[in-house]
């Protein structure tokens, strides 16, 4: 790694900017890893890349950062910048080297089902189990099934050895996806 | 390290009568002054020099140079009318046109490019250097204590990533 390159960390989440929480804007954000430590997350040094406006969350998430990506390809590529401490020009090269937000912003942006999904979690491959008699159609990931009437593939989840995704498992879901015959499935 | 200090570090090459625009700008900025009362104070002040917000706008941008990239957007927010729906006239998922009779935008997405931002922070001789702290500093920490977890970079993925060629468009 060049000491020019700049790694990037790239997180949205959305807010509620009145008091009544109906409404939600959602906000696209940039840190800089390549600061002190103490200084990745001081508001002086976020770059806010732009704010999607409410009051809906946004139906395809991938059209407001498309000029975002279409940018950070470009940086990937180097972009020609003037360096103040050296006083030259140089290829600056940034990439964003880390993606984060809570359970509804991943899931958005993943075009996953988000944490009231049957399969909630964006790291593992756990079963969420609904409650037989209530109308409740909550779901629960508990470890151990061992109680629950319904008979289940998986028994119990042991911590350290979570059943978690990965990329193949991940891209052939949203093949299914894609080739499903109708909305809903 | 604030902005300000970024101003003051004596290298800048900001007058002082930008300054004098700037600071009642950066107030309305902090502490979310509406534009009338700005206005109100810049009527206020006219004698000490305060100009009004139209002004001291297009004396920030003049200063600045740095201008959003305003986008079409759909008016429930479904899309923004870039990528492949650059040129279509009408939401996909919920049949809205983009454009009112007049022709104006109904809805509009602002985003503040990152690279002209990037050229300005590379340009700032503070910045700069406070960036050579991955470069310089972080090394020698993560040197001293071995196995410890003390920043993102001493990650095993991000070592393991670290020894492959970046490919752009897989």
């Amino acid at each position: 790694m060049d000491h020019h390159d700049i790694t990037l960390g790239f997180a949205t989440d959305g807010f509620a900017p009145f008091k009544k929480r109906k409404h939600t804007a959602w906000i696209l954000l940039i840190f800089n890893y390549n600061l002190p430590l103490d200084q990745h997350f001081q508001k002086d040094n976020i770059l806010c890349a732009g704010i999607i406006p409410g009051p809906k969350k946004p139906w395809d998430t991938d059209s407001f950062i498309y000029l975002l990506i279409q940018e950070l390809l470009e940086l990937a590529d180097g972009v020609s910048t003037y360096d103040a401490l050296s006083s030259s020009l140089f290829a600056l090269h940034a990439y964003v080297i880390t993606g984060f937000g809570d359970i509804p912003t991943v899931s958005m942006l993943m075009h996953m089902k988000g944490h009231n999904g049957s399969c909630p979690c964006r790291m593992c491959e756990i079963q969420g189990i609904g409650i037989l008699d209530l109308q409740n159609r909550t779901l629960y990931m508990p470890l151990s099934r061992r109680d629950h009437p319904k008979p289940m593939d998986v028994i119990e989840y042991h911590l350290a050895r979570l059943p978690l995704h990965s990329h193949d498992s991940f891209m052939a879901q949203a093949k299914s996806v894609l080739s499903a015959p109708t909305e809903i499935q | 390290m604030t902005h300000q200090h970024f101003c003051d570090s004596g290298q800048s090459s900001i007058l002082d009568y930008d300054l004098d625009v700037l600071r009642p700008f950066a107030m309305k900025i902090r502490n979310n002054l509406t534009a009338s009362a700005f206005n109100e104070m810049a009527y206020n002040f006219s004698k000490a020099g305060m100009e009004n917000l139209a002004r001291t706008r297009s004396h920030v941008w003049f200063l600045s140079r740095f201008e959003p990239v305003v986008f079409v957007c759909c008016i429930n927010l479904c899309i923004c009318y870039t990528g492949k729906y650059a040129n279509l006239n009408e939401c996909p998922k919920c049949k809205t046109s983009c454009l009112d009779k007049s022709g104006q935008a109904r809805c509009t997405f602002s985003y503040m490019p990152l690279i002209p931002h990037l050229h300005v922070l590379m340009s700032n001789r503070t910045y700069t250097t406070c960036l050579q702290y991955h470069a310089n500093e972080h090394t020698k920490t993560s040197t001293r204590m071995p196995g410890m977890m003390t920043d993102i970079f001493d990650g095993l993925h991000y070592h393991l990533l670290l020894g492959e060629h970046v490919v752009v468009g897989d």
